[in-house]
C-alpha cells in the first residue's frame, strides 16, 4: 500500500482544486502569467502542449489545436518550467506535540500541507523541492517536476520523525546560500525558536529575492491553554519541566503567546512575506485555501 | 427600694455559640487549595518558552492573587459562621453598646402581701408596671418568660420563651394578685428550669420583683427551706444575670386576724358557743380600741374594742347562741388597714339537732340495768318519764347479732359494749364505717374473748387498732385490787374538762378489773387515759376520716363503780362527741388548699356545684377515695378567701358551707433585710446603677453584629467574582468593603 496516498486525501485535494483551481493556477499565474511575475521576459520558445484543466487561463489555450483535434490544449513555453518551489518543513521535536483535542500533531499536519502543496506544484509540472529541517538540514530533495519526484517527496515525509532542537535561523542562512535560483519558498513550522534569528534567516531569503511564504502551524492548546487542573509541563527540545497552575497562569501565558504571534506576523509583513497561522484543529483544506486565496489576493493586487 | 444586682460590666459572647463550629469551614478553601495542588496531570509541552516567561513574570503576582482570593473565600466562610453564631458585646455605660437578644425571665411576686396599697396603688401594680416597662424597652428578639410567686395557683404564666412583646405585656397586665402565700422556693426552681430553655440565647436575665417579705424569703419556717432558697439564688446567678427588684416596705404596720376557731366542730340549738379569735399586731407600736365585729349569716351580731399590743397575739372571744339548724356563716372583721385582706376571717358553724349513736349490747339480761349498754345509754341520754331528755345525743341500742344488718352510715357513732366475739365480716364493716368518717368506741367486759379480738379487731395489719390484748388484771368479784385513772396531765382535749375540776371525779374513779393491752407503735394512736398501773385505759386511733376509741374496761358495774361515778356521764359524752366529728369533715381550709367534701351514698347521683365567694360556679364530680372507702369530692379552686357554698341542686337539701381563709404567714410584712440574703447578692443603689435603669437608658433597637456580618459576606462574594474577573478592580473593592465594614461595626 502506498502510504503516501494518505497525504493526498482526495477530498482534501479536490476541495483545494475546486477553490478556483487554486494552487496550480495561482502558481502558474504567479510564475509565468502575471505582470508581477518575477520571471519577466520569459522565453517565447514553445516547449510542449498540456491538456487543459479546469481553471486554466483561457488565454493560453491553443485554439489551432482545438480546431484540429477538438481538444483543449494549452501551449507551454520553456521559461515556465523554471518555477521552483522549496517546501521547508520543520521537523524539530516541538512539532511532535499534539494536544488531547487535536486529531493531528503539528508534524502530521505540517507534512500533510507540504504533501498537498508539492502535489499541486508538481501536477502543474513545476519543480518542487523538499527540505526537512531542525537545527540543521535533515533531508534535502532538489526541486524536480517529474511525477516520480512527488513520490520521493512523499517517501521522505513518511520516513522522517520529528526530533532534535530547533535552529531555524542558521538553517535558513545556509539554505539561502544554497538556493541560488529565485524560488518560492514555503516554510511550514511552529517557529518555536529564537524569533530574531528566524527573522534574520528569512531576511536572508528575501535578500536573495526569494518569494517566502510562512505557514505557522500551532496546536490549538498552545493558543487556548485549556488546562484547568495543575499541570506538570514537560518541555520538548530539552526544555525544563515546569509545574503550573493553569487557571492563574492562563492570562499571562496567552499574553506571551499572542505577543509572539504578533511579532511573527509583524516580521512577515515587514519582510513582505505571506503569512498564515494554521491551527491543527482547522480543516486542512480550509487552511490551505485560506493561504492560497490570500496569496492570490496579494499577487492580484 | 433596693436593687440587688448581679451583672457583668463587660460582656462579649455569642448567642448561639455552638454554631461557631462553622469556623472550621474556613479551612475548606485552604484544604481544597492544598488538595488541588497535590493532584496534577502531566503533559509534554512544546511552547515551553512562553510558559517559562509567563511563570517567571507573573508568578509573584499570581501567588498574591491566589492568596487574596483564598483570603476572601476563607473570610466569607468565617464571617458567615460568626454571623450565624450571633455575636454580641455589651459594655455598660460605655459609648459602644450592642445588645444581643436576651432571654429574660420575670418572676413576679403575686402573694397577697403584694396587695398592700400605699399611695394610690398596690405593690403588685407597681411590680407589674416595672415589668411592663422593662418588656416594652427590650430589644426585638429578646425572649420572655413569666413566672409568678404563688402557692397553688399556676406558677408558670408564659412557659415557652415568647418574643412577642405585646403578648408578654398583655399577660403581665392580666396578672392578678393571689390570696395565697408565696412559695418562693417553687417559683425560683421553675425559673432555674426555664434557664435551660432558649439555648440559642446565651445572655440570660432573671428579674425577680417582690416585696421580699421575710416570711416568704428567708423564712423562719424552716432552715432547710431558707438554705434551699439561697442555693437556688446562687444557682440562678451562676447561669444568668440575677436582678432582684425590691418593691417592698420595711416597717409598715399591719393588723390581722390570724385565727378564728371554736372548740366544738358543730353547735347545738340554743346552746351558747364560744368563738375564739386571735389577733396580731405586726408593728412596733401598740394600738388601742380597735374595733372587732362578729357577723353571723351576714348580720352584725356583736362587736367590741380591743387593744393590740405591739408584735403580739391578742386573744378575744365572742359567744353566740344559734337558733336555727343548719350551716351558719360566721365572719369576724377587724378595722381596715392598708392590707385589708387579712382583716376578715370566716368560719362555718354547723348547728345540729341530733347526734345518733348506736349502742351494741353484748350481754343480754332481764335485770334492770343488767345489759352492758344500760348505764351508757343513761349517761348519754338521762331521760326521765316526767322530763324527756332534750340533749342532742340520741342513743339507740341493738344486740350484737343485729350489727351486721344495720346501716351504720346513719349513725354518727357506734359504741360496742362487752361483745364476746367478732367475725371478720363485722370487723370489715366497722372498719369501712370508721374510714368513711364514723366514730367507734370499743369497750370490753367479762365476755370478751381476747384471742378473738386480737385476731379480728386488733390484727396488726387489717385491724382497727394495732394492739394486743393480754391478761385481765385484777378481780372484779373479789375486789382484790383497786385501780384508778391516771389523766396523763390532761393533755388530751377529751379530758380537758376534768382539768382543775377534782370534783368531777376522774382520778377517783374506782375500777377492779381491766384488760392489760400492749399498744404497738403507730403514729395515729394516742393514749387518752391510763391506769395507775401505767397500763393503757383509753386509747384513741385515727383511721381514715374517723376515729376508734378503745376502753379497756367495762362500761357497766361489773368491773367497777365507774358507771355510777360522776366522771362517767361527762367523759362518755365527750368521747361520743369526739368520735362523731369525723362524719362532719373539715369545713375550713386555707386559700389554695383543697376542700374535701364527703358525700353520702344517697348523694352520689347528684351533680353538685360549688359557688365561690365571687359567685363563680364550679360543677363538681364525686370520686371514690380509696383510702377511706368513701366517696369524696375534692375541690381545689380555693383561690379566694370567703364562704364557699356547695349547692346540691336539690330543693330539699340545704347548701353546705365551707370557709376558706388566707394564710396568716403573709400578714407579717416584715422585710427580709440585707442580713438574710447573702451580702454578695446586694449592691448599694448608689453604686452600680440598676440594670433596669441601665437598659432603659440608651438601648435602641440594635440588630447586633449578625446583620452587618451578613452584609459583609454578601459584599465579599461580589468581591471574589470581581477578583476573578479583574483583579485590580476586585482588590480595590475588597479594600472598600473592609473599610466600610469596620466603620459600620464601630458606629453600631
Amino acid at each position: 500500500m502506498n502510504d503516501y496516498r494518505k497525504y493526498l486525501d482526495p477530498q482534501t485535494l479536490a476541495k483545494v482544486q475546486n477553490l478556483d483551481l487554486a494552487a496550480r493556477q495561482i502558481v502558474e499565474g504567479y510564475v509565468s502569467g502575471s505582470h508581477k511575475s518575477p520571471f519577466h521576459g520569459f522565453s517565447a520558445e514553445f516547449a510542449q502542449h498540456r491538456e487543459y484543466a479546469t481553471g486554466d487561463d483561457l488565454r493560453y489555450v491553443d485554439w489551432k489545436v482545438y480546431a484540429k483535434s477538438d481538444r483543449y490544449y494549452l501551449k507551454q513555453y520553456e521559461a515556465e518550467t523554471n518555477f521552483t518551489c522549496y517546501l521547508l518543513l520543520d521537523c524539530s521535536e516541538s512539532m511532535r506535540y499534539r494536544s488531547e483535542n487535536a486529531a493531528l500533531s503539528k508534524w502530521d499536519y505540517g507534512r500533510l500541507v507540504a504533501a498537498a502543496l508539492a502535489y499541486v506544484v508538481i501536477k502543474q509540472q513545476d519543480a518542487a523541492g523538499l527540505c526537512t529541517i531542525n537545527n540543521q538540514i535533515v533531508d534535502f530533495l532538489r526541486p524536480a517536476s517529474q511525477p516520480t519526484h512527488l513520490k520521493q517527496i512523499h517517501y521522505t515525509l513518511e520516513h522522517t520523525e520529528p526530533a532534535g532542537e530547533s535552529g531555524l535561523g542558521n538553517v535558513f542562512h545556509e539554505l539561502a546560500e544554497r538556493i541560488s535560483r529565485r524560488s518560492l519558498i514555503i516554510i511550514i513550522s511552529d517557529l518555536f525558536d529564537d524569533l530574531d534569528s528566524i527573522m534574520l534567516g528569512l531576511k536572508h531569503f528575501r535578500h536573495r529575492k526569494h518569494d517566502v511564504s510562512l505557514l505557522q502551524v500551532i496546536d490549538p492548546a498552545e493558543q487556548d491553554f485549556p488546562f484547568q487542573e495543575p499541570v506538570l509541563f514537560r518541555g520538548l527540545e530539552n526544555q525544563p519541566e515546569q509545574m503550573a497552575e493553569p487557571r492563574s497562569l492562563k492570562k499571562a501565558y496567552q499574553a506571551e503567546f499572542e505577543k509572539f504571534l504578533k511579532n511573527v506576523q509583524r516580521g512577515s509583513r515587514d519582510l513582505k512575506m505571506d503569512y498564515a497561522l494554521i491551527r491543527t484543529d482547522e480543516s486542512l483544506d480550509i487552511a490551505l485555501s485560506a493561504f492560497l486565496s490570500h496569496r492570490q489576493t496579494r499577487i492580484g493586487s | 427600694m433596693t436593687d440587688i444586682l448581679i451583672y457583668p460590666v463587660f460582656a462579649f459572647g455569642f448567642a448561639s455559640p455552638w454554631l461557631l463550629a462553622g469556623l472550621l469551614t474556613a479551612g475548606i478553601p485552604v484544604l481544597i487549595h492544598l488538595l488541588h495542588k497535590r493532584k496534577f496531570i502531566e503533559t509534554e509541552w512544546a511552547a515551553m518558552k512562553f510558559l517559562l516567561i509567563a511563570t517567571k513574570k507573573y508568578s509573584r503576582r499570581v501567588r498574591f492573587e491566589q492568596i487574596l482570593v483564598l483570603l476572601v473565600r476563607c473570610l466569607i466562610l468565617l464571617l458567615l459562621a460568626i454571623a450565624f453564631s450571633r455575636p454580641y458585646w455589651s459594655v455598660q455605660g460605655a459609648f459602644v453598646e450592642s445588645a444581643a437578644p436576651v432571654h429574660r425571665i420575670f418572676v413576679i411576686d403575686a402573694s397577697f402581701s403584694m396587695r398592700w396599697k400605699g399611695e394610690g396603688r398596690s405593690l403588685f401594680e407597681e411590680a407589674k408596671e416595672l415589668a411592663t416597662t422593662q418588656v416594652s424597652r427590650s430589644n426585638p428578639g429578646d425572649a420572655f418568660q413569666l413566672i409568678q410567686i404563688s402557692n397553688t395557683s399556676p406558677h408558670t404564666l408564659i412557659s415557652r420563651p415568647s418574643r412577642q412583646q405585646t403578648y408578654v405585656i398583655d399577660e403581665i397586665s392580666r396578672m392578678r394578685p393571689t390570696e395565697e402565700f408565696g412559695n418562693v422556693e417553687q417559683s425560683l426552681q421553675t425559673a432555674l428550669e426555664f434557664l435551660g430553655q432558649a439555648q440559642e440565647l446565651a445572655q440570660k436575665e432573671v428579674i425577680v420583683i417582690s416585696d421580699f417579705q421575710a416570711q416568704s424569703w428567708s423564712s423562719r419556717q424552716t432552715d432547710q427551706s431558707s438554705t434551699r432558697i439561697r442555693s437556688l439564688l446562687e444557682a440562678i446567678s451562676k447561669k444568668s444575670a440575677l436582678i432582684l427588684k425590691d418593691v417592698g416596705l420595711s416597717k409598715e404596720p399591719n393588723f390581722a386576724i390570724i385565727d378564728f376557731s371554736s372548740k366544738s366542730v358543730f353547735a347545738t340549738l340554743n346552746q351558747p358557743v364560744r368563738l375564739g379569735i386571735t389577733l396580731h399586731n405586726f408593728s412596733e407600736l401598740s394600738r388601742e380600741n380597735v374595733n372587732v365585729q362578729l357577723l353571723v349569716d351576714g348580720q352584725l351580731i356583736n362587736q367590741k374594742l380591743v387593744n393590740l399590743p405591739a408584735n403580739a397575739d391578742t386573744q378575744t372571744e365572742f359567744t353566740h347562741q344559734f337558733t336555727r339548724i343548719g350551716d351558719h356563716r360566721l365572719e369576724v372583721r377587724l378595722a381596715e388597714d392598708l392590707l385589708p385582706l387579712d382583716n376578715r376571717r370566716w368560719k362555718v358553724m354547723p348547728v345540729k339537732k341530733d347526734i345518733h349513736v348506736l349502742l351494741v349490747n353484748g350481754r343480754q339480761s332481764g335485770d334492770s340495768m343488767g345489759k352492758a349498754t344500760d348505764y351508757l345509754k343513761l349517761a348519754l341520754s338521762p331521760s326521765l318519764k316526767e322530763q324527756p331528755w332534750q340533749g342532742i345525743i340520741k342513743p339507740q341500742v341493738i344486740s350484737e347479732g343485729e350489727l351486721s344488718n344495720t346501716e351504720l352510715s346513719l349513725y354518727d357513732a357506734v359504741v360496742i359494749c362487752d361483745v364476746a366475739l367478732f367475725t371478720e365480716n363485722e370487723r370489715d364493716l366497722l372498719k369501712s364505717y370508721v374510714k368513711s368518717g364514723g366514730g367507734l368506741i370499743l369497750s370490753l367486759g367479762a365476755q370478751v374473748n381476747a384471742d378473738n379480738y386480737n385476731q379480728t379487731l386488733f390484727q396488726p395489719n387489717s385491724g382497727l387498732i394495732p394492739l394486743k390484748l393480754l391478761n385481765r388484771q385484777g378481780d372484779a368479784q373479789k375486789h382484790t385490787t383497786l385501780f384508778e385513772f391516771d389523766p396523763l396531765k390532761y393533755q388530751h382535749p377529751v379530758i380537758e374538762i376534768f382539768k382543775g375540776n377534782p370534783d368531777a371525779g376522774l382520778e377517783t374513779t374506782h375500777l377492779y378489773e381491766y384488760f392489760q393491752a400492749e399498744v404497738l407503735p403507730d403514729p395515729n394512736t394516742r393514749l387518752i387515759l391510763s391506769y395507775d398501773t401505767n397500763d393503757p385505759a383509753i386509747i384513741e386511733r385515727t383511721l381514715g376520716r374517723g376515729k376508734v376509741i378503745l376502753i379497756t374496761t367495762s362500761l357497766d358495774r361489773q368491773w367497777g363503780t365507774w358507771a355510777i361515778w360522776p366522771s362517767f356521764p361527762p367523759l362518755m359524752n365527750e368521747l361520743v362527741l369526739s368520735v362523731s366529728t369525723g362524719k362532719w369533715g373539715r369545713r375550713d381550709a386555707l386559700v389554695g388548699q383543697p376542700l374535701e367534701i364527703m358525700t353520702l351514698e344517697n348523694q352520689i347521683a347528684f351533680s353538685p356545684k360549688m359557688i365561690a365567694p365571687d359567685q363563680k360556679e364550679f360543677p363538681l364530680q364525686s370520686a371514690l377515695d380509696r383510702n377511706t372507702d368513701s366517696r369524696t369530692i375534692t375541690f381545689n379552686q380555693t383561690f379566694q378567701s370567703g364562704i364557699y357554698e356547695l349547692d346540691w341542686e336539690k330543693s330539699d337539701l340545704e347548701k353546705t358551707l365551707y370557709a376558706v381563709n388566707v394564710s396568716p404567714r403573709e400578714s407579717d410584712l416584715k422585710h427580709i433585710g440585707p442580713q438574710l440574703i447573702p451580702p454578695e447578692y446586694f449592691r448599694s443603689p448608689s453604686g452600680v446603677p440598676s440594670v433596669l435603669n441601665e437598659l432603659s437608658a440608651d438601648r435602641t433597637s440594635h440588630t447586633g453584629f449578625s446583620e452587618n456580618l451578613l452584609f459583609t459576606v454578601l459584599a465579599l462574594i461580589v468581591v471574589e467574582q470581581l477578583l476573578l474577573w479583574r483583579f485590580s478592580i476586585g482588590a480595590l473593592s475588597f479594600l472598600a468593603v473592609m473599610f466600610l465594614s469596620c466603620l459600620s461595626f464601630f458606629f453600631q
